[in-house]
């Protein structure tokens, strides 16, 4: 009995350090804005970048048009899933704006999406891929040019198929933002970090930070699905039309 | 209405139409028949440009179709595929009115009794909210050709119409197509026989990418061609 109030106190002991003791509460609030600032930045800037690339990718393939800019997307592609993240926001943050006094976070921000954006414009290509030929040449038939077949018929279509995919991707892209702590951002893990450093116990920091990326994580993977199943009861796009 | 002059199309060394020549007068109910990969999709799809690169010319209403703008060309020349590709994302409504509601000026009001009245002349104005995949074969191939009567077409290509359909499905359908035949020019692809008799006013007869013969029903039903004879058999 004297053992298991010992546990307990334990506990509490650790929690309050961790979180209530020189309001540490605040910096992990802190670096949870850092992280979504930077999460929802780069989800943008990251999906923006893959849908222009896999629309250059597709019109190539299709019409035979926009040859050096497919190759720039190719090329671009091979090089940012050739190398890690870290790597890639070192080079940004070290030698790209070296001189400069930008916010690291918009450094962040440029890094993780530009980083998605590769994975999303290959996420979103196979998503206009899985479209049958016959939508498209139907859209044309009826009087549309390309760009507008693809705006009202192959896109939505399209970008529905893409959505269990680019949800993987944007939870990669959350928990990968947990490298910036090397560029000096103040996000989730480098507080953890920062307050195991203080209190000499890594086990409550990390825990705590580490339910944190669960819950937003597992919030995004919902929401997704809501989307998903709510745009399943007005069409199935798998049926053979 | 519409001349082709010296048709040929390949695909790499295989050549699909071999310098195709004839006339199809307006109003005609033209079916194009032949047996499986002689050339006849490749052919109507030439027409309204889904295949572009092609030597010979097609002429339409006097002015060769690589010297009109592919939109204005298909709202003119329209076709219903054999596989409908209706567009699943979209109710039936909304299928036959996106391309009039983004591509003119018609306002919301207007496309909707035409609407109606489409769906209403092809008996399936009951399934005007329904997504494509709550439809049977048959009232998928109704919708399509509704969305493409919505561009007041001159001319309609119908890609194999009654592949998919049951007998009784054909019956109606050949009864839809001489109906429009009153408003446009019908061209048919098909090999089924059955249309000869029952739709057509002339036909063409093309085998490995070569015309056989081209006439008017009778004068394809009276062939000696061993070839026609033995296809109509």
């Amino acid at each position: 009995m004297e053992s298991f109030a010992k546990f307990w106190i334990e506990v509490f002991d650790n929690f309050y350090k961790t979180v209530i003791f020189e309001q540490r509460y605040e910096l992990i609030l802190n670096g949870l804005k850092n992280t979504l600032i930077m999460s929802i930045g780069a989800i943008i800037l990251g999906s923006l970048l893959g849908i222009i690339i896999s629309l250059i990718k597709h019109n190539y393939k299709i019409n035979g048009k926009m040859k050096i800019l497919n190759k720039i997307c190719n090329t671009y592609i091979s090089i940012i899933r050739g190398t890690p993240v870290l790597l890639q926001l070192m080079i940004i943050y070290y030698i790209i704006f070296k001189t400069s006094t930008i916010n690291p976070i918009i450094i962040g921000i440029l890094a993780f999406g530009i980083n998605s954006g590769a994975y999303s414009a290959e996420i979103f290509r196979s998503g206009l891929e899985s479209i049958d030929k016959g939508q498209l040449e139907a859209g044309l038939s009826l009087g549309f040019n390309y760009p507008k077949t693809m705006k009202y018929i192959i896109l939505p279509q399209a970008l529905k198929n893409s959505l269990p995919s680019i949800c993987n991707e944007f939870i990669t892209l959350i928990k990968e933002t947990s490298v910036a702590g090397y560029i000096g951002i103040m996000e989730l893990t480098k507080v953890s970090d920062i307050i195991a450093s203080k209190t000499y116990n890594y086990f409550f920091p990390l825990i705590i930070i580490a339910v944190i990326y669960f819950l937003i994580t597992n919030l995004l993977s919902k929401i997704f699905k809501k989307v998903e199943r709510k745009l399943d009861i007005n069409d199935n796009n798998k049926e053979s039309i | 209405m519409i001349t082709i002059k010296n048709l040929s199309k390949s695909y790499g060394k295989t050549e699909i139409l071999k310098n195709i020549s004839f006339d199809i007068e307006k109003n005609d109910k033209l079916l194009i028949i032949g047996p499986s990969g002689s050339g006849k999709t490749t052919l109507i799809r030439c027409l309204n440009k889904l295949e572009k690169d092609y030597q010979g010319e097609i002429i339409f209403k006097k002015k060769n179709i690589k010297d009109i703008k592919d939109e204005l060309l298909r709202k003119k020349i329209g076709m219903v595929f054999q596989s409908y590709n209706l567009f699943p994302h979209l109710t039936v409504k909304e299928n036959i009115e996106l391309a009039p509601s983004k591509l003119t000026n018609a306002n919301k009001e207007e496309l909707s009794k035409k609407t109606l009245k489409l769906l209403k002349s092809v008996n399936i104005e009951e399934k005007i909210n329904e997504y494509p995949k709550n439809l049977s074969g048959g009232q998928k191939q109704r919708v399509a050709i509704s969305r493409t009567l919505a561009n007041n077409p001159e001319v309609i290509l119908f890609d194999e119409p009654t592949s998919a359909l049951d007998p009784e499905s054909i019956k109606s359908l050949v009864k839809l197509l001489n109906e429009l035949s009153k408003k446009a020019t019908i061209i048919v692809v098909s090999h089924d026989m059955s249309l000869i008799k029952s739709f057509a006013s002339k036909i063409l007869f093309i085998d490995k990418g070569k015309i056989i013969e081209y006439g008017t029903k009778e004068e394809i039903l009276k062939s000696t061609n061993p070839k026609i004879k033995k296809f109509l058999k």
